[in-house]
């Protein structure tokens, strides 16, 4: 079953020709392109949105959704191609423009003052007169209230109210003003189950009257499919496929999302697996919301084994890596390095142990972006012989810094980072010398376990395919790894075994040479026993 | 990046010095207008009294020392991002530490000025580390905690002042005169050796800075707090001890105002240099090697300003300078502020 986008777009054709319902096109935006420095955040993006109808638009972090949604709403304006209004070309130069043609757009974060009553809120902004006709648009507030179902009290304050109620003061806030056209950005995503099933409910709601609404997804294929009608999937700011939703299921929005084209194959290295240096023990965690995202999590992992950890974004893959190197304190579990038990501890210490770390985010976490290449290359054991001397005179300890450079200049060659020299502040140097960097520190101590988190996340092939190389002799040289990785085909290409992590739970661990279509599944949430 | 880091922080320092002489010069024409003052005259006096003169430069460099020492301390909180507001306050607390061994220890001179200095760098060490403690343990953001540990340290050297060590003469607002063997000695009136005190600083927190496992770890953690914590830099107690440290260096100047230049105890002794070492301290863009000339040309300002008084302009005319000085800061970093985002966007 390979799915390819013609086929996508063919099989809705299809659909559209068979339904009798031939909806209002509200939204149509043809050909937009935008470029960021380096990335082009949205290659060639032809969607249509029709009244009535919920169109979810689906894909990871860094597929471009949030472009897309800030380029509707007016916030940046594209490169190249045209948005269509109610068959009317359109310019959006402010969330002002979006708001006069009645796009609106509930952000992810409400933008709301605490102190102010709900009417108070929904007001706010808007031009009026001197004085507010209060009765007025309470009574305004209540008509739409009840339209749409939307429970509220207008004379309640918003610190008062929970945030499934505020998330309706939001969208109150859009209908007041006329929008015809409802952007949700991650509508679910600080919501209790409960409010989600009421959140739906209103969603269908206004469908129902005729309004677009477009919800923008990261991962939670559930959702996806009890909201929506339509689905569009986007991956590397393309859009993969537009399908119905009653036409596809999770397992297929999965593998369109993360993808399978296999770029090149790193060559294999059996080694001999040793003692085991990484055990996680039913572990649970909340998330920085509260939820609970990790749902006691088992595995182990042995010296020479690289276990992938496989999964769509934001299913408790960050957290987990966080757990383990002691950024995140579990609720209930354990985790045991090299047979001590360093729950709770600081990551300072674990980190001291032996542990490699590749951290997701490389700037803010790998790096001191501000310092030298030669600095940044010895942070980790600056503190330590040979790049300390005692000083010639006065106390303290000072750094050798010709020893620190000696010491750089061998690992930039080895690891092949580009770079002027080894003095320059790391900040200069490109995404993938970045992360060369990284490497070279994490790997130049020969750690015993090494963490590494979507090691090659947002690399070109060169850089990627020698971070994969570096990664497969490590493993040779006895260390075992856990790579967590949002990329399927790197887990796939690199690891001995791989668990397949959905919501929080790992589904099961198996071979790579599972087929695809199976582990698919599993990233959609099907248990392993329960694959066929 | 339009130059080099360094060249760029030097031509910012000298457009610095260019905004706040404008500004002085602009804020002067009106005022000699109306009282019929030649505007040539008037500047020549202020460098006359400022550095032609071998007497102005002995009083501007007077004014450099407390200036001079505090930037010194204020660099190392600076560096680690910690925003030490309070050198006001650590350096009463060396006033309060220097008038306390001088008048009432009875040792020799020598050792009294020795003690004084000790006393000074662990009392202000301990005032300063109080808010880098906050900081550390409980996240107390540290700006308005020094800013009014600076009333309280004020309030207690003035209660000490004015209370009970107050000067058993009648009609004096001020404690005794410090024995002649506890001052330190002019160089040339009015320049004191304690201006040496603030020149032996610079190297030894150029070193501290620059050289030292310490002054890495300073470094990593004002810039990524967050990196650094993973590289193994236990970046709260790098927290507290920028704090003690800038504490401890900043309440030297205080002892520099007792025994060099003061040799008693008065209300307002401070003299605000904790404030105004903030613009000599950014200016000179946290690096200890350049502080002399940037404390140099803050108290070429103030003592300028100072004299023009004698020719008629109006005595405010100082705290007006003072805010261009500030204001010319500010200006400064917005501008390389512009000049670093240049051609990034934020998305």
């Amino acid at each position: 079953m390979f799915l390819n986008r013609e086929r996508y777009i063919s099989r809705k054709k299809e659909k559209r020709m068979m339904s009798s319902k031939n909806a209002e096109k509200i939204l149509v935006i043809k050909g937009i392109t935008k470029r960021f420095p380096g990335v082009i955040a949205n290659d060639n993006i032809n969607l249509e949105f029709r009244a009535g109808e919920v169109h979810a638009i689906l894909g990871e972090n860094g597929a471009g959704k949030t472009t897309l949604m800030n380029i509707l709403y007016g916030l940046i304006q594209p490169d190249e191609g045209e948005i269509y209004f109610k068959g009317k070309k359109v310019v959006l130069k402010s969330p002002q423009d979006a708001i006069k043609l009645g796009i609106g757009m509930v952000h992810q974060h409400f933008m709301l003052v605490p102190t102010l009553e709900v009417w108070e809120n929904v007001v706010l902004g808007l031009k009026t007169k001197t004085f507010l006709d209060k009765e007025k648009i309470r009574k305004k507030i209540l008509e739409i209230s009840n339209e749409y179902n939307l429970k509220i009290d207008p004379d309640a304050k918003i610190w008062q109210l929970s945030t499934g109620e505020k998330q309706r003061v939001e969208i109150i806030k859009m209908l007041y003003r006329g929008a015809r056209v409802l952007i949700l950005d991650e509508p679910t995503s600080m919501l209790t189950p409960q409010e989600v099933k009421e959140l739906f409910v209103i969603v269908k709601r206004m469908a129902k009257r005729g309004l677009a609404v477009i919800p923008f997804i990261t991962h939670k294929l559930e959702e996806v499919i009890q909201i929506s009608d339509v689905v569009t999937v986007l991956r590397k700011g393309k859009v993969i496929g537009t399908v119905r939703t009653k036409d596809t299921n999770k397992g297929e929005l999965a593998e369109m999302m993360v993808g399978r084209k296999v770029l090149f194959k790193v060559p294999r290295y059996r080694s001999k697996k040793g003692r085991i240096v990484l055990e996680v023990k039913n572990v649970s965690a909340l998330s920085d919301k509260g939820i609970q995202i990790l749902k006691n999590v088992s595995f182990s992992l042995r010296a020479g084994e690289i276990l992938g950890i496989a999964g769509v974004a934001g299913n408790g893959q960050r957290e987990l890596s966080e757990v383990i190197t002691g950024l995140r304190k579990p609720t209930a579990g354990k985790v045991i390095i090299l047979g001590e038990d360093v729950t709770g501890r600081d990551p300072k210490e674990i980190i001291e142990m032996g542990v490699g770390f590749i951290p997701e985010d490389r700037k803010k976490t790998g790096l001191v972006l501000d310092l030298s290449v030669a600095e940044n290359l010895v942070l980790r054991n600056h503190f330590q012989y040979p790049f300390t001397k005692k000083p010639k005179f006065g106390f303290g300890k000072v750094l050798d810094y010709g020893e620190i450079i000696k010491f750089a200049e061998k690992l930039i060659s080895d690891f092949q980072i580009i770079t002027p020299n080894s003095t320059v502040p790391v900040g200069y140097l490109s995404g993938g010398n970045l992360q060369r960097v990284i490497l070279a520190r994490e790997l130049s101590f020969n750690p015993k376990v090494l963490i590494a988190c979507n090691p090659t996340a947002g690399l070109d092939v060169g850089a990627t395919e020698f971070i994969r190389r570096k990664i497969m002799e490590q493993k040779r040289k006895g260390t075992g790894i856990l790579l967590v990785s949002e990329d399927l085909n790197e887990v796939l290409s690199l690891s001995d075994r791989i668990a397949i992590i959905f919501e929080g739970k790992i589904m099961g661990t198996v071979s790579p040479k599972t087929k695809i279509e199976k582990i698919g599944q599993m990233m959609a949430g099907v248990e392993l026993s329960r694959v066929e | 990046m339009m130059f080099q880091k360094k060249t760029r922080g030097i031509l910012l320092s000298l457009i610095f010095i260019f905004i706040t002489f404008f500004g002085i010069f602009l804020c002067l024409l009106p005022i000699c207008q109306s009282k019929n003052l030649s505007i040539v005259e008037i500047f020549n006096y202020f460098l006359y009294s400022t550095i032609t003169s071998p007497s102005g430069l002995a009083q501007t460099l007077m004014k450099t020392t407390p200036l001079l020492i505090t930037s010194l301390g204020l660099c190392i909180a600076f560096k680690a991002r910690v925003w030490n507001i309070g050198a006001e306050g650590q350096i009463a607390f060396g006033v309060i530490a220097s008038l306390g061994t001088c008048l009432f220890l009875p040792l020799p001179g020598i050792i009294k000025i020795i003690l004084a200095i000790v006393f000074s760098l662990l009392l202000g060490a301990a005032w300063g580390g109080v808010a880098g403690y906050l900081k550390s343990r409980w996240s107390v953001p540290e700006i308005p905690i020094t800013l009014m540990q600076n009333f309280v340290a004020l309030a207690l050297m003035d209660f000490l002042i004015a209370g009970p060590w107050l000067s058993s003469q009648p009609g004096y607002a001020h404690t005794d005169p410090l024995p002649l063997d506890a001052r330190l000695p002019y160089l040339a009136y009015p320049l004191n050796s304690s201006f040496l005190l603030g020149i032996i600083l610079v190297p030894i927190v150029f070193w501290i800075m620059k050289r030292s496992v310490f002054g890495f770890q300073l470094k990593a953690t004002g810039y990524n707090p967050i990196a650094a914590n993973y590289g193994g830099i236990n970046v709260k107690k790098i927290i507290v001890m920028s704090m003690f440290v800038s504490g401890g260096i900043c309440a030297l100047a205080g002892t520099s105002l007792v025994l060099g230049e003061f040799f008693f105890g008065v209300k307002g002794v401070t003299g605000n240099y904790g404030f105004y070492a903030i613009v000599s301290t950014l200016i000179a863009r946290l690096d200890p090697k350049l502080t002399p000339f940037t404390s140099f040309f803050v108290a070429l300002v103030l003592v300028g300003t100072n004299a023009l008084t004698l020719k008629g302009i109006p005595g405010p005319f100082v705290h007006l300078s003072v805010g261009i000085l500030f204001i010319g800061a500010v200006l400064i970093f917005l501008l390389e502020k512009v000049i670093e985002s240049g051609g990034e966007k934020n998305v």
